[in-house]
């Protein structure tokens, strides 16, 4: 759209997009609107220009949807009460979720909006969480004023059903920081604790101290136990309750058996025991932890219908209009729906023409016409005119929500089938067979070697190294993805992305591009003059069908244009340039001999033309697929087996065949549980799915597939639940994602193997019951540095031969 | 050389304190947020002056 005004344009001085100079301030700035040109405005009466002076054009366009849509239910109670963190009849406090903050100028802004507010104390800003928390006195500022003000800025709060629900504040993190530290700390001292003994000054100095230090390190490595470890006895358990030995049972008795072993050595024996290596393996196994826990706080991977619903509708009460919060919307209710709002509940068209647009919903790409008496079901956009609708059952109950809570699936114990945790299945026994057949034997000659040995195998077999190859390759790989746009819920989802053998799309907004179609004229030849005259005509008309028309024209040429009309339901015309122009359906037309179903409101939509009378054919709709996306499909075509699973008509097949190839399997029509059985249909025969989609329709698919994957074309909107949300411009990426994943699987391998071979170097010492505590602090840590370092320097060489960035 | 005792435990108290300090730090949410802190003090704090002017 860009280069239609390149010859008139400038950029807006508060958000940068290109505009003409039609709108200027006192001081001659040019704006793309009147919005931007308040803003900008507003911050320059209260001395705030220094937010155009941190970034370059930080603005964001005032969207004129938002700033006129009504938050007048936040003047409820009930509301207020929920959304609030704290309440006083002096201070609130609340948190609010703005997406569209993107840079310092956004964080100035949003933290001196005290300036000009009366009544706003303080606010601050968590950028990584995308959230704005303010202070406010009620009393003068009402809750409703803040979000307002915030909306004419163009940072309007994304306030969710959701969100009053629950906000669970995610604490997990602090406490790990916690046992990180705390685990160091004592590493450290320990280390230092057991110098005297590293360097055999036991015998120079006074026994006593000695002795005392080792005491000491006993102290210290109490709260490392207990605390630090307590992570690993957790989970340790945790498998053992879902009949898994996983990595963390091998961990939990081998600190368990170093701390008793080493408190029997020190206290007994008055030996140095194994402190300093029970410290070190824990603090580097809680690194691991850390590394692994790199989460994208402004993302929402477990988003439900709710996230996507609004928190409030008007509703037209004893003929006044009012906003009603959705959990107190009844069947009954008269609802009013303006252009682009959500419908949020099933309901019966009362009044008004609608046109609804149910892409997100069920994947079909035209707005389906509705008609007075007509049942709608929630979760469809009106495109057009403003709606009257009775509700006919409560959000909660209607047709989408069900179908969304059958598909419901159970989240997985993922951790369990871990590529780590199937070894552990092995090497857990094995280990504990070595031990007890290490005993044994030596139990023949001197018990208390055959104790002594048995331990030490248990101790030196801890398999630290093997527990940390995974964190580290995997935590690497998921940073990379994210750097590139490519999001996953947590590093895990890249075991399972290796193992995939098939990979099915979604159409509507996953491979095409949702809202963007191509006009495509069907009939007589246009001439240049004419398609100027159409577009012109297709610019006065708010219609979603005749928006793309209008880029037929060059907007340079103005066209004089008279006499428009619009009749509802069959068309527009107007004298454009002294020629009678008409759009619409057929009849209107005249195109009387064809397709009477085509139209302005047609299900297959056409938009017939016909100029001074005389019928010359139609325009047809083209949707847009992504760019590069046929080489996407043939290089993954060469690993895995291609589908489409479409809720669309098969419109775009003949055109999408060849990308995906002739093996692919094809599927269009599809409702959102025909998805899901074909998911579990797959998955039945042995299949290991990738679910590529986008809308509402596909979170039931997204959910029962090995991995799913949620197209977003910026990473604020609403994605249903999945494994991951992938930047629609990083669809190429997903080859060599794979790869990668592939990849990081055999580079974990590797280290296994690595960490197996300094397992049977220690193991051998141990057997003969040799094994000095330096030779374990030794042999410890080092095998656990060697893999992290391989593996992360392994992981990041091949991300960056694939062209991450 | 019995001083020695108490020096290690005394360092040892010293280290706990400085542990006790970033345990208090994390407890109450510094590093909750470690990004916009960077941002935040590349801001100049003009509004201040502003309101010394008109008062």
């Amino acid at each position: 759209m860009a280069e239609l005004r390149t010859d008139t344009s400038t950029a807006c001085a508060h958000c940068g997009e290109l505009c003409g100079p039609d709108i200027l301030s006192e001081t001659g700035e040019a704006f793309c609107c009147t919005g931007c040109r308040t803003v900008y405005a507003l911050l320059h009466d209260h001395d705030l220009g220094d937010y155009y002076r941190l970034e370059s054009r930080p603005g964001i366009k005032p969207d004129a949807f938002s700033a006129e849509s009504s938050f007048a239910y936040l003047d409820d109670d009930s509301v207020a009460d929920r959304l609030l963190d704290f309440r006083s009849p002096t201070a609130c406090r609340i948190t609010f979720s703005i997406p569209q903050m993107h840079c310092s100028s956004c964080v100035w802004l949003l933290e001196n909006l005290h300036v000009f507010t009366d009544g706003l104390s303080e606010s601050r800003v968590d950028f990584p969480r995308r959230t704005l928390s303010a202070v406010f006195d009620p009393s003068v500022l009402s809750l409703r004023q803040l979000v307002e003000l915030l909306a004419s800025l163009g940072y309007t709060p994304d306030i969710r059903l959701k969100q009053l629900e629950s906000r669970p504040v995610d604490r997990s993190m602090r406490s790990l920081y916690a046992r990180v530290a705390l685990a160091g700390f004592c590493f450290g001292n320990v280390m230092l604790l057991s110098f005297p003994h590293y360097l055999g000054l036991d015998g120079l100095t006074d026994p006593r101290y000695a002795q005392y230090f080792s005491y000491l390190t006993i102290l210290l490595a109490l709260p490392v136990l207990f605390y630090g470890g307590a992570e690993f006895f957790a989970s340790a358990y945790r498998g053992l309750r879902y009949r898994t030995v996983t990595m963390d049972v091998p961990i939990a008795i081998g600190i368990t058996i170093l701390f008793a072993r080493s408190s029997y050595d020190i206290i007994a024996l008055g030996q140095a025991g194994y402190m300093d290596s029970l410290c070190g393996l824990v603090f580097f196994l809680l690194l691991g932890r850390l590394y692994q826990r790199k989460t994208y706080a402004a993302l929402s991977f477990d988003n439900d219908y709710r996230a996507y619903f609004p928190i409030a509708v008007h509703v037209r009460e004893s003929g006044r209009e009012v906003t009603r919060p959705l959990d107190k919307l009844m069947p009954g209710d008269r609802m009013l729906i303006r252009n682009g709002e959500l419908i949020p509940a099933d309901s019966v068209l009362i009044r008004g023409e609608g046109l609804i647009d149910y892409s997100f919903v069920t994947g079909e790409s035209e707005p389906v016409a509705v008609r007075t008496g007509d049942r709608i079901y929630a979760g469809g956009r009106q495109t057009g005119e403003r709606l009257e609708l009775d509700v006919v059952k409560e959000p909660s109950q209607s047709y989408l929500i069900q179908l969304w809570n059958k598909q419901a699936v159970a989240p997985r114990p993922d951790d369990l089938t871990s590529l780590a945790n199937r070894v552990s299945r092995y090497f857990t026994p094995a280990i504990l067979g070595l031990a007890a057949a290490t005993g044994l034997v030596w139990a023949f000659r001197d018990i208390g070697t055959a104790v002594n040995a048995a331990t030490a195998v248990l101790v030196i077999a801890c398999p630290c190294a093997l527990a940390l190859a995974t964190p580290f390759t995997l935590g690497t790989l998921h940073r990379w993805f994210g750097r590139n746009g490519l999001f996953l819920k947590d590093p895990s989802v890249l075991e399972r992305l290796a193992d995939i053998s098939h990979i099915l799309f979604d159409k509507t907004g996953t491979i095409t591009i949702a809202g963007a179609r191509v006009p495509e004229f069907e009939g007589d030849p246009l001439t240049e003059v004419e398609s100027q005259a159409i577009a012109a005509l297709a610019g006065h008309s708010t219609h979603p069908l005749a928006r793309p028309l209008v880029a037929l024209g060059n907007a340079d040429e103005p066209v004089e244009i008279t006499d428009f009309a619009e009749t509802a339901g069959r068309g527009i015309r107007a004298v454009v340039g002294g020629r009678d122009v008409r759009l619409g359906s057929a009849v209107w037309t005249g195109h009387e001999g064809d397709d009477t179903t085509g139209g302005l409101l047609a299900a297959e939509s056409r938009v017939y033309v016909s100029i001074d009378g005389a019928p010359r054919g139609y325009f047809r709709y083209r949707n847009v697929t992504r760019d590069g996306l046929p080489e996407t499909l043939s290089s993954l075509r060469e690993h895995y087996r291609l589908g489409l699973l479409s809720g669309d008509n098969d419109s775009d097949r003949e055109r999408l065949a060849p990308a995906f190839g002739e093996a692919a399997d094809m599927r269009f029509r599809l409702t959102p549980h025909d998805k899901l059985t074909h998911v579990r249909d797959l998955a039945r025969a042995g299949e290991k799915v990738l679910m590529v989609g986008d809308g509402l329709n596909d979170a039931g698919a997204l959910g029962a597939a090995e991995v799913g994957l949620a197209v977003t074309e910026n990473d604020s909107a609403f994605s249903p639940a999945s494994d991951g949300i992938l930047r629609a411009d990083a669809l190429g990426l997903l080859p060599s994602a794979l790869r990668l994943a592939r990849r990081s699987i055999s580079i974990i391998k590797v280290c296994f193997v690595i960490s197996l071979l300094y397992n049977v170097v220690g193991l051998y010492f141990a057997v003969q019951g040799l094994l000095s505590p330096l030779l374990a602090a030794v042999l410890m840590p080092l095998s656990s540095v060697t893999v992290v370092v391989l593996s992360t320097v392994a992981i990041s060489r091949s991300a960056r031969k694939e062209g991450l960035a | 050389m019995d001083v020695m005792y108490v020096l290690i435990g005394f360092s040892l108290v010293v280290a706990i304190g400085f542990l006790a300090a970033f345990f208090w730090a994390v407890r109450s949410g510094q590093f909750d947020d470690v990004f916009t802190p960077a941002m935040r003090m590349l801001f100049e704090n003009k509004t201040k002056k502003k309101e010394h002017r008109d008062s």
